[in-house]
């Protein structure tokens, strides 16, 4: 008799975990931290000099990534993916994602520059850019965003070293979810149709 | 040797032996480096980066190694080799020296290298990938479209010269 009970009991355990795991947020594959990051304070020029606030609009995402455009290959390999990532919705959702790039560059990256950069792999896209070194490092440190300006003459190549992480993040200015440099477009495109049929 | 010899299982393994060591001698040359799956990324028309990537795959017993890369000038200024790397510190650190902030860094930092030599260990493949190692554009002279190709001469310093020809595509083929 106990050993009957005992695997009812077993399966009552396994129902019970195929429900939690069937529901809510465990289905994001991308870092999902504890407690999130808040960064509705946050807020970064575009090309027209409007203060932009790294929230995204009622019900919608916003994806938010720091680079520069002279980056032959983090940089553009994540925008691609990125790219590849929202092409992978229905367009209804499509429509309700957007990218913001803040160029950790604002010497070589003007506002042009930034702007055709993004207009190569989005339709619409911010362009973030502030030569104001405080109000970068304020946006970069909310997002724990590290970076290094290589050593310079003036006029001279350099490289920039930078966190190479994308943000999702919310109507409420919180981050949602974290995609690291290597993610896949598939998982990404799954991450974003559970977050937007949450709203 | 003579038909006879072959019946007997030694003989004929050490001829078959000595058939496909011939065979083996003359096709290991000096190039026994293959180089498949050549791409770059196309690049935005404001861009002065580019990259391309690769398959190199070293089919002989002696280990090998690029060691330098060129393009026409008509494609860029310069190409060097590189390698993305995450920085060593970071992803446990915190922000503005602790006290007060508890914002946990976001992943380690990445940076490129230049790098004088891949190398391309014997009977191994290396891949050039995003995210790798990778050849670096310096200064595009034009964007690179999709559709159009590059034709890169890579240098082996064992076997020499070799010129490859990279598809320009959106993503990885």
């Amino acid at each position: 008799m106990r050993a009957v009970h005992r695997v009812t009991f077993c399966v009552g355990l396994v129902v019970a975990g195929v429900v939690l795991g069937s529901c809510g947020e465990a289905e994001l594959q991308g870092a999902v931290r504890t407690p999130p990051l808040e960064v509705a304070p946050v807020s970064l020029p575009d090309e027209s000099g409007r203060a932009v606030a790294m929230t995204a609009p009622d019900d919608q995402l916003l994806l938010v990534y720091f680079g520069y455009t002279s980056c032959p290959d983090i940089c553009p390999t994540t925008m691609s993916d990125l790219s590849v990532a929202i092409d992978g919705l229905p367009t209804e959702l499509a429509d309700r994602v957007t990218v913001a790039m803040v160029t950790l560059d604002p010497e070589r990256d003007t506002g042009e520059v930034l702007t055709g950069y993004l207009g190569h792999f989005f339709n619409e896209s911010l362009a973030l850019r502030t030569t104001d070194t405080d109000e970068l490092t304020t946006a970069t440190s909310a997002f724990g965003v590290q970076f290094e300006v290589e050593d310079h003459a003036p006029g001279e190549s350099y490289q920039v070293a930078h966190t190479a992480v994308t943000f999702v993040v919310d109507d409420s200015g919180t981050v949602v979810v974290e995609w690291p440099f290597g993610f896949e477009s598939e998982a990404m495109t799954a991450d974003m149709e559970v977050l937007l049929k949450e709203f | 040797m003579s038909t006879n010899d072959l019946r007997h299982p030694v003989r004929a393994a050490l001829a078959v032996f000595a058939a496909v060591s011939l065979l083996g001698a003359c096709g290991g040359t000096s190039t026994d480096i293959d180089v498949t799956d050549a791409w770059a990324r196309t690049s935005a028309a404001v861009a002065n980066a580019g990259a391309a990537y690769m398959e190199i795959v070293n089919g002989s017993e002696t280990a090998d190694a690029l060691i330098a890369a060129t393009v026409d000038p008509s494609v860029a200024a310069s190409v060097e080799m590189h390698e993305t790397v995450a920085m060593a510190s970071g992803s446990d650190t915190t922000m503005g020296g602790g006290m007060e902030s508890v914002t946990t860094m976001a992943g380690e930092m990445m940076e490129m290298r230049p790098v004088d030599r891949i190398d391309i260990p014997a009977g191994e493949s290396v891949s050039l990938e995003p995210g790798g190692f990778h050849l670096m554009f310096i200064d595009l002279v034009e964007p690179l479209e999709t559709g159009t190709t590059i034709t890169l001469t890579l240098t082996f310093e064992g076997s020499g010269e070799k010129v490859v020809t990279a598809d320009v595509l959106e993503t990885a083929p």
